[in-house]
């Protein structure tokens, strides 16, 4: 019994989180405020270099074989220096092509995510918000396959040279998934204003856009999925990441600032608060970690706890970054303090790949109801 | 990263299985066969329980053999209290000589202290109690006014302890009283081992706002205890203590999710059965989303264990990241408490009600969790452990 990370596991961690710090950190995210998704970009080569994209794919295509396990700290790590880069996106494409790419396509693709030369992303957002998010249908056109559509939400699109995105195939009633290259005739690229400026979002529209070889991957439903569970963890290890750091940072400064003739660090109210954060912030940990490792182990328990660690985690970043604020005081609420940064970010974490609550329905489905139909117990050993 | 136990941990799982099997009844906890109630038959029954699992050679698993114990390691302790909570088995009486008492002395104690008190303490022979809380004296513990007078080769206590459990069940009581006023308090304080069964020690039930009453107000009158009865340096006691705090706070712990989980499954039930104004509770979202949020803190729990075990494994100790998990399983209990009684709805006010099926463990685990968050160091206390000695806030205003 041994549930924790390895050494191997955390000097990996050290190594990536220095690097992390001095190319990214507060700075580089407001710099993207500022210019948008030309900045991955030009992460794009530094993270190559150390070997950090396409982190998932086999060594035979020049990935790293990580597990998500392996790679649950590079998230965190990203989230603590709030990297504006598409890091998950990318790991979760590559891993996807590895899994269920043909050969040509894994030649392709996964050179190419994994030496930086093409930055992929993920149409990912949720097609059932109620915000006029329509999805893509794909349809056959003498022999040819186009898609109609539209994605909005897309991170780092105006960077990305490659969109993965699910579609709806009308002919056979079944989810596909396409890797769409934007630069094609049929697609039109417009930015959207993002909240977390540090993660910049645009909508692709698809008027006829011809599916070509090699940009059908196999998997579908399944695939996609698969590419779900994997994104909760990473997002929820990601967000565990943002709100440690604006954690650590408003207990710094609670040490320091003084009121009533000494650092307000020393009233009960603040520690209450720092320890109530803490101890979310250690649970969200040991919940991350074990879903990671479900996920590396290819459990079928994996989307409960994916789901789990994603839903708690996001309460926990979003309260922990909002009492990072509150324990600043009126310099948290400007511009200046870096807290809004990682406030935004811990929201839009939490935003993605459905609310907490819509997590929690899904683990309803697998905890109260598979149980009621099984007639006892809930269908879990204790 | 390994969550397996090995071959070795995975037997002595099906032995003490094996065990539970055995001696408890069929149908234990459930309405075939419900566990006793009353005071004596709890007692009765507690007694047994300490002195069928030491029969069996389960008691002070993780202790030396040369004291009584089993060698073993605390992932058999751990496998145990698992095994234990799933089966619902007794908590039997000599918690606080298992949980604190014990660990202590092997800690702290000289040789002659283990050798004469740890063997009828697994035996279950001799039960203890914990001389800690007085009137003034909860939170600021430190500020104790038992006293205690050394009389020629006697120490001689005075004063009175307050919420002390099974103290009319017990043999024993460690005791922190003081031994020099003159100094700042907490180097004044000296722990004994004083004998229950004096003409000094006076002892008188408490009753709890479950109506049962398993703590109790003792009174030293001049109660005598033998001068080598003395753990750890006469003065240093306020260390002493603070050694078993860890121990109460962190290692009783693991196991306990799996406690929870069954109390959860029994909840699961009324809330299928129970009717809201959307039809069945367990299809109302609103109940279905804080009973997986409950689901979530108690798996989390059960990760938190994995956790320590692994700590302990690796430093066999636990500082004070201990009083994060008292403070982490106390808090949701009492989220579980609450959120059964909404569920049951209407039939809330009837103890037996819809929670028949457990025997009324959801009203109990509802009314005992008012008491979690307040014995062995509030939660206002453990929120100040952990500010202060984990993440180094400045002491100060209390």
């Amino acid at each position: 019994m041994e549930f924790s990370f390895s050494d191997e596991q955390h000097m990996m961690y050290e190594s990536v989180l220095g690097l992390f710090r001095q190319e990214a950190g507060p700075a580089l995210c407001r710099k993207t405020y500022e210019t948008g998704a030309e900045v991955a970009k030009s992460l794009a080569g530094t993270l190559a270099d150390q070997g950090i994209l396409g982190a998932g794919a086999a060594e035979l295509y020049g990935g790293s074989e990580l597990t998500l396990l392996d790679s649950a700290l590079v998230f965190e790590a990203a989230g603590q220096t709030l990297l504006p880069f598409p890091l998950i996106e990318n790991y979760v494409a590559a891993t996807l092509v590895d899994r269920y790419g043909d050969e040509a396509q894994k030649q392709h693709w996964l050179s190419a995510m994994v030496s930086g030369t093409v930055i992929p992303t993920l149409a990912w957002g949720n097609v059932k918000d109620g915000f006029g998010q329509e999805g893509v249908q794909a349809v056959r056109q003498g022999g040819v396959l186009r898609l109609y559509g539209r994605r909005k939400f897309v991170p780092f699109l105006e960077a990305a040279g490659v969109v993965l995105m699910p579609v709806y195939a009308t002919d056979v009633n079944a989810i596909m998934l396409v890797l769409c290259d934007p630069t094609q005739e049929g697609v039109s690229v417009e930015s959207l204003e993002s909240m977390d400026g540090s993660y910049p979002l645009g909508a692709i529209s698809l008027n006829g856009y011809r599916v070509r070889d090699g940009e059908l991957v196999a998997g579908g439903r399944e695939a996609w999925a698969f590419a779900h569970t994997m994104g909760l963890v990473a997002l929820a290890q990601e967000a565990l990441g943002v709100a440690e750091e604006a954690f650590r940072r408003a207990l710094d400064y609670v040490k320091v600032r003084e009121q009533f003739g000494g650092p307000v660090g020393r009233f009960q109210a603040v520690k209450h608060t720092a320890a109530d954060d803490y101890l979310m912030l250690e649970s969200a940990r040991v919940a991350n970690r074990y879903a990671s490792w479900l996920v590396s182990e290819k459990s079928p328990e994996s989307p409960l706890y994916a789901a789990m660690a994603k839903a708690y985690a996001s309460d926990t970043a979003r309260r922990v970054t909002g009492d990072a604020i509150q324990l600043h005081g009126g310099i948290g609420f400007t511009w200046e303090s870096d807290m809004h940064l990682y406030f935004k970010r811990a929201w839009r974490l939490a935003s993605e790949l459905g609310r907490a609550t819509d997590l929690r329905e899904e683990m309803a489905r697998l905890v109260i109801d598979r149980g009621e139909e099984e007639g006892d117990g809930y269908g879990f050993t204790i | 990263m390994d969550l397996q136990f090995n071959a070795e941990h995975e037997a002595f799982r099906e032995r003490v299985r094996t065990f539970l099997q055995e001696v408890l009844p069929d149908g234990w906890g459930t309405p075939k066969h419900p566990i006793p109630t009353g005071a004596s038959a709890q007692a009765e029954l507690g007694i047994w329980w300490e002195r069928t699992v030491y029969a069996h050679g389960f008691q002070g698993i993780s202790w030396p053999q040369e004291y009584g114990g089993q060698g073993l390691s605390w992932v058999e302790q751990v496998i145990f209290s698992e095994e234990c909570a799933r089966a619902n088995a007794p908590a039997g009486v000599n918690g606080l000589g298992r949980g604190l008492l014990g660990p202590t002395l092997l800690v702290e104690g000289n040789e002659a202290q283990k050798r004469r008190f740890i063997p009828p303490l697994l035996a279950g022979e001799e039960i203890w109690c914990q001389g800690y809380s007085e009137p003034n004296a909860g939170s600021d513990l430190a500020s104790l006014t038992t006293r205690a007078v050394l009389e020629g080769d006697e120490w001689v206590i005075t004063g009175q302890k307050i919420w002390t459990s099974y103290a009319h069940l017990a043999d024993w009581c460690f005791v922190l009283a003081r031994t020099d006023p003159s100094v700042p308090k907490h180097r004044g304080i000296t722990f004994f081992l004083v004998p229950m069964h004096q003409p000094g020690v006076k002892v008188e039930p408490l009753v709890q706002l479950t109506g049962e009453a398993h703590f109790n107000s003792v009174t030293f009158d001049g109660a005598r205890t033998a001068r080598e009865n003395v753990v750890g340096a006469v003065n240093d006691g306020w260390r002493v203590a603070n050694t078993i705090l860890s121990f109460e706070r962190g290692t009783t712990i693991v196991g306990r999710h799996a406690h929870y989980l069954r109390e959860f499954e029994t909840l699961l039930g009324v809330a299928r059965r129970a009717e809201g104004a959307n039809g069945s509770i367990a299809k109302d979202p609103h109940y279905r989303d804080r009973l997986m949020k409950l689901w979530s803190d108690i798996e989390i729990l059960r990760l938190h264990g994995y956790q320590v075990i692994t700590q302990l494994q690796q430093r066999s100790r636990l500082g004070p990241e201990a009083s994060m998990l008292k403070l982490y399983y106390s808090e949701m209990h009492k989220r579980l408490g609450e959120l059964a009684m909404e569920v049951l709805g209407g039939a809330m006010p009837y103890s037996g009600g819809l929670d028949s099926e457990g025997g009324g463990s959801l009203h109990r685990a509802f009314l005992w969790s008012r008491a979690e968050t307040i014995f062995a160091g509030t939660s206002e206390i453990q929120k100040n452990v952990i500010a202060e000695r984990v993440l180094g806030l400045p002491k100060d205003s209390r």
